[in-house]
């Protein structure tokens, strides 16, 4: 589902982000990738949603090979993708059912299927009675969930989430964790940075430890 | 499939001009400067126009009324001034349009026509005998050839038959050299007026929008990383400048025909050409409306459009 074959990232001369990295991430699988800040695990990300372009190596995702994509299908490419942020990123100026809204709106779904789809997602992510809140009226952990509504709505076959837990309190990072976790048992391929030693230990998933842009361990956890 | 595809596209169209329309009337003050001055703008072209309509047919009207008369001696036979009509008209280079022929007869009976008012006058006429000449009246496609007609019916050829000839007293020929310059300068500097403001609106909607832009740049790109297509984030701001394009034509049109046109024929009295000026905008009006909303509508979209592709640019860095 997801291969690097000897990824580099340098910024400038001296900042070298990543570092010859390869992995495999098979379809369904739930991986945490986990490292001390500036270690290279948003730079990889940022790679894999084509944010940013490797310096050298080979990225496949989904079957897309990298190398070949044009700029003008890199928005095609996202659409197959669920990105979840840290910032969450939601539109401030639209409300719960909007922001979510707006991630079929932009694939040309009509108003009765978006109508129909995402309250079922709202439901998922439990977020009912807040649909017509604007972004400001939620707490962190309630904005981060419709970011991963929003991420998830168009069912995409891989979700990545770059430290959704990093603003939340333990409380709030564990609902969002069960519901990537719920995500994921539908089938979606999950890859999720953290800091959070607790999760990465609850979770006993495969993890992914990065150490100055390049894999010092992977580990699978439990069974899967 | 392929009308599922085509419906999506419809779709996203439909979102796309609600969604500029919306934003032109979220923005208020920024909507009302730029299109003040497109409105301007085109106003300014309009009157640009109309000025250089107007002038061009003073022009013309006043050239129309230029010509020479050829005076021939007492003993020229008809036969002899109808060789120096055809040797003027046979000349292709004096591209001839008129040529008028007034015998002696004729010349009395206008002459008297003229001055019947002033009996002594035609009482010394009538006692001198003498008679008015006979003559043609020649009228060139181009005006400034007639000192070419001229050049023909002094050649000692024509010596014997022509007099004289009224070429050299022509006040009214000056005068409409003078005002063919005028008239080309003013067209001139009028086109460069335009381009000037034109380019000035361009600049201005292009930092109108520029300013809406960087107010919605974390939205835009949100909407990149969420996957939305470079036009359907583009779409809304061209369609927005459409709108201020449409509106500024609109206003330069009721500005031009309401308070221009409108007033224009009160000057009449000073430009005789106003009128059959106003009369031909009046009786062009049906593709002036369009015209004019749809190059507003240009100026935006292309304003527009310059003003978001650099915020559309694929931030990927290698």
């Amino acid at each position: 589902m997801i291969l690097l074959d000897r990824v580099t990232k340098k910024y400038g001369k001296k900042g070298l982000a990543l570092d010859r990295v390869s992995l495999h991430i098979a379809p369904k699988e739930f991986v945490l990738i986990v490292g001390t800040s500036g270690a290279g695990k948003s730079t990889l990300l940022k790679l894999l949603t084509r944010e940013e372009k490797p310096s050298t190596g080979k990225i496949v995702v989904g079957g897309v090979d990298y190398d070949r994509l044009k700029d003008k299908e890199v928005p095609l490419l996202r659409r197959k993708i669920g990105t979840i942020f840290q910032d969450f990123k939601l539109l401030p100026n639209r409300t719960v059912f909007e922001n979510i809204a707006f991630a079929l709106e932009i694939v040309g779904m009509t108003n009765k299927e978006i109508n129909y789809t995402v309250p079922r997602v709202i439901d998922l992510v439990g977020l009912n009675g807040k649909e017509k809140n604007f972004p400001r009226e939620l707490s962190g952990g309630e904005q981060q969930r419709v970011a991963i509504a929003r991420a998830v709505v168009r069912q995409p076959k891989i979700l990545i989430a770059d430290e959704p837990t990093g603003n939340l309190d333990p409380k709030h990072a564990w609902d969002v964790v069960s519901v990537l976790e719920k995500i994921n048992k539908h089938g979606t391929t999950v890859l999720m940075t953290t800091h959070n030693q607790e999760i990465v230990n609850k979770l006993n998933r495969r993890v992914i430890t990065i150490d100055h842009g390049r894999v010092a361990a992977d580990s699978s956890g439990g069974a899967r | 499939m392929k009308g599922s595809s085509f419906k999506r596209k419809l779709v996203n169209a439909r979102r796309v001009f609600v969604s500029g329309a919306h934003s032109f009337l979220r923005n208020t003050w920024l909507s009302a400067a730029a299109t003040i001055v497109m409105t301007i703008t085109l106003a300014c072209i309009l009157v640009t126009l109309f000025a250089s309509y107007t002038l061009n047919n003073t022009v013309k009207s006043f050239t129309e009324k230029i010509d020479v008369s050829i005076y021939f001696k007492d003993e020229a036979t008809k036969d002899q001034i109808d060789n120096v009509s055809a040797t003027l008209r046979n000349d292709s280079n004096l591209e001839v349009k008129e040529i008028t022929y007034i015998s002696k007869e004729d010349a009395r009976e206008s002459f008297e026509q003229q001055n019947k008012d002033d009996i002594k006058l035609l009482q010394a006429i009538a006692q001198s005998g003498g008679d008015l000449p006979a003559s043609i009246r020649v009228k060139t496609v181009d005006p400034s050839k007639l000192q070419e007609v001229v050049k023909v019916t002094r050649q000692d050829k024509f010596k014997e038959v022509v007099d004289k000839d009224s070429y050299a007293d022509d006040a009214k020929r000056t005068a409409a050299d003078r005002l063919g310059n005028i008239a080309k300068f003013l067209r001139n500097s009028g086109l460069v007026a335009s381009i000037i403001f034109g380019a000035i609106s361009v600049l201005v909607i292009l930092n109108t929008i520029r300013m809406t832009i960087f107010n919605r740049k974390d939205e835009i790109e949100i909407m990149q990383l969420i996957g939305a297509s470079k036009w359907y984030i583009r779409g809304p701001f061209l369609v927005e400048a459409a709108v201020y394009g449409a509106i500024a034509g609109i206003l330069a049109l009721i500005f031009f025909y309401v308070l221009v046109l409108g007033q224009a024929p009160k000057l009449g009295n000073y430009v005789q050409e106003i009128s059959p000026t106003v009369t031909q905008f009046n009786k062009w009006v049906w593709a002036a409306v369009p015209a004019t909303i749809l190059i507003g509508m240009l100026i935006g979209v292309f304003s527009s459009y310059l003003a978001i592709r650099k915020h559309l640019k694929i931030k990927a860095i290698k």
